[in-house]
């Protein structure tokens, strides 16, 4: 399952809604790609910061310093916090082809994501239900994303996250790491 | 340390100021008359009128010339005297 | 290549917050307000917290956060303010009597749209309306600029040569809620490059009269006196930079990519990193211009004079004047030298409108086209994804 970036420059786009944390797990992810001597630069889109909108961050990763500074337009990654929202963002407008997908989806048979993208699903709701804290979404899908593109180590995840959060979003953390899974269809 | 010209580093400098041009008419003071009440010293609007020892003196380097001493003067010993 | 190892996630209010904590100031006034509000709530954090032994002012209005910051330095307080927009529109009258009293505030503007409409996001018609208020303007690109122009900043306003007040301009939003590492210059470091140097303040032991009316006969001098400062104060943007501490940078009043290119681009701001990261591969000179007052006139010359086309991006308008404000320098520049090389005047991002790769693409390859083709064509332009000409 493990895949090694593209490329030097890696991009991604959290997707959620106001209020899940979509901008923290982009800021997390950039603490962790930093504590490995990475470039990184994360930031959210600005403006729908409102509780439940829909909202993107967007997350860079580079072997070189990053000077751009426009919003990511397609990602090499792109994770979705739930799937209602790949119908909001269609993952195949903001994913480059044969890039990454990370859906927090409860039946990813009924998912149509479209073509020349690796899907990945878990069912992050059902995590955070059995961990008694739905705050710690974004934790679970930060997990999962590493787990899917292997942009930064979970031990560096772990380390930027246990220096601010709980020892529940470390346990988050891991088993989105561990429960993504490819989707097969595509 | 010499400052910038904006600032200014001479305390009381306005006071050197001569500003005698600005009058028409002096006021002159009859002490014959004058009780040294200080009323002219109270509404001088200028540091023009000058205490001294028992009695008034005007500063004529500062008197502007309005003549509001000699309009409020109680004995009326104050007279604004034209100059050239 | 710096090593990535010391730096820290800070996003461009909080590197500015954390360089003014270092830079140890006495006294802090300011009025939080979009997209600033984040470095108001840091230093009283840091004040709060002991880190930082300030006095902190907590004011009921930007007028009147500066008119504190103008006292607070007049008694010789090294002081910050940081504003943004219609905060920094309110501060206008004081903008001026700052920098005619000499006073060496630094404020961070995040820059900000103006309303009407009601705008909270990032363009530069906030500084461009504070333009001509005698301050010297530096624009930083990114958290690690701010951080560093931040420091600098103290050093060049508080030169006794100098004595006046520096905005340090940040885009808001793409740059003061961003997060990037940022290296950070140690304690001691900050204190040999940020001496206390004496300069002439308001002090019962030898009295002075500031802020007295200056008739005409002296005003004029008093105001060219100024204006010369702030003119040669490019010399100490240049001392300020070329001694300052981090040992992996070296700042400029410009930073150029690709010089001897046909096309140049010069633009201030976020943007032009945006820029840069097109313009790499191709024959597309770029000059990001730092110190935007006083404007470095020779160093931009140098770039323009070999030119065939030039790009000149604004990130606000001029109404009714014949280019924006950028656009005019660059025009006024090329007049000077007897060139008559095309202009192209682009604005962009106003009001926080993405300026997106591909547009910027479009852009610069139309420029290129136009250029090869020798097309001689002026034009003024808001930026779309179709800028062509031919």
């Amino acid at each position: 399952m493990m895949k090694k970036p593209r490329e030097e420059h890696f991009e991604l786009i959290f997707v959620g809604r106001g209020g899940q944390g979509v901008v923290t797990a982009s800021r997390v992810l950039a603490e962790a790609a930093l504590l490995e001597q990475k470039f990184v630069q994360s930031f959210p889109e600005f403006g729908p910061e409102r509780s439940g909108a829909p909202v993107k961050a967007y997350a860079r990763v580079a072997s070189a310093p990053i000077e751009i500074r426009a919003p990511v337009e397609k990602a090499d990654a792109t994770v979705f916090f739930e799937s209602r929202l790949t119908q909001v963002f269609k993952p195949v407008d903001i994913t480059h082809s044969g890039g990454v997908v990370v859906i927090g989806c409860r039946e990813p048979s009924k998912l149509s994501v479209g073509d020349g993208l690796q899907v990945f699903t878990l069912d992050a709701q059902e995590i955070v239900t059995s961990l008694q804290r739905p705050l710690s979404l974004n934790m679970v899908m930060l997990g999962a994303v590493a787990s899917a593109t292997g942009i930064v180590s979970l031990d560096s995840l772990k380390t930027a996250v246990g220096k601010k959060f709980s020892p529940v979003d470390l346990q988050a953390l891991e088993q989105g790491f561990m429960k993504v899974v490819k989707h097969e269809t595509g | 340390m010499k400052p910038v010209s904006v600032y200014i580093t001479v305390p009381g400098s306005s006071a050197q100021r001569d500003m005698s041009g600005w009058r028409n008419k002096k006021p002159v003071i009859d002490y014959g008359r004058c009780t040294n009440c200080l009323i002219c010293w109270i509404f001088c609007p200028e540091p023009a009128i000058i205490r001294e020892e028992g009695k008034i003196v005007i500063d004529y380097m500062h008197c502007k010339g309005c003549g509001i001493c000699a309009v409020e003067c109680p004995r009326k010993c104050i007279e604004m005297v034209g100059e050239l | 290549m710096l090593s990535q190892k010391l730096l820290q996630l800070m996003s461009g209010n909080d590197a500015i917050a954390y360089a003014v904590m270092q830079a140890d100031v006495d006294v802090v006034a300011a009025y939080p307000i979009t997209p600033q509000t984040v470095i108001v709530e840091r230093l009283s954090e840091h004040v709060a917290a002991g880190r930082l032994d300030a006095e902190f002012v907590p004011v009921e209005s930007e007028h009147s956060a500066l008119s504190v910051c103008v006292g607070a330095s007049l008694v010789g307080a090294r002081v910050f303010t940081a504003s943004a927009s219609q905060g920094l529109a309110l501060m206008h009258e004081m903008l001026y009597i700052a920098a005619g009293l000499r006073c060496p505030i630094v404020m961070a503007v995040v820059n900000r749209a103006l309303s009407a409409p009601i705008n909270i996001h990032g363009d530069h018609s906030d500084m461009m309306g504070s333009r001509d208020s005698g301050w010297m303007q530096i624009f930083a690109e990114s958290p690690q600029q701010a951080y560093d122009f931040t420091i600098m900043a103290y050093r060049i306003a508080e030169d006794r040569n100098v004595l006046l007040p520096v905005a340090v301009n940040i885009d808001g939003f793409t740059v003061s809620h961003c997060y990037e590492g940022v290296r950070v210059l140690d304690k001691d470091e900050i204190k040999s490059y940020l001496p206390r140097v004496p300069r002439p303040r308001l002090d019962a032991e030898t009295p002075m009269t500031v802020g007295a009316m200056f008739s005409p006969d002296y005003y004029h001098i008093v105001k060219t006196e100024q204006v010369k400062t702030l003119q040669q104060s490019i010399k100490h943007f240049k001392e300020a930079a070329k001694t300052y501490p981090a040992r992996d940078v070296q700042y400029d009043v410009t930073h150029v990519l690709n010089p001897g290119s046909r096309v140049v681009v010069v633009g201030l701001g976020g943007v032009m990193g945006t820029v840069r990261h097109v313009a790499r591969n191709m024959d597309v000179g770029v000059v990001s211009v730092r110190l935007f007052r006083p404007f470095p006139v020779e160093e931009v010359r140098q770039q323009l004079e070999n030119a065939e086309l030039i790009v000149a991006i604004d990130r606000a308008y001029s109404p009714g004047a014949p280019a924006p404000p950028l656009a005019s320098d660059v025009k006024t520049i090329l007049q000077d030298m007897d060139l008559n090389i095309p202009v192209w005047s682009v604005v962009c991002g106003l009001g926080g409108h993405e300026v997106r790769l591909s547009t910027v693409e479009k852009l610069l390859n139309s420029a290129v086209e136009a250029a090869e083709h020798g097309v001689k064509t002026r034009i003024q332009t808001y930026i779309t994804e179709e800028v062509t000409v031919t």
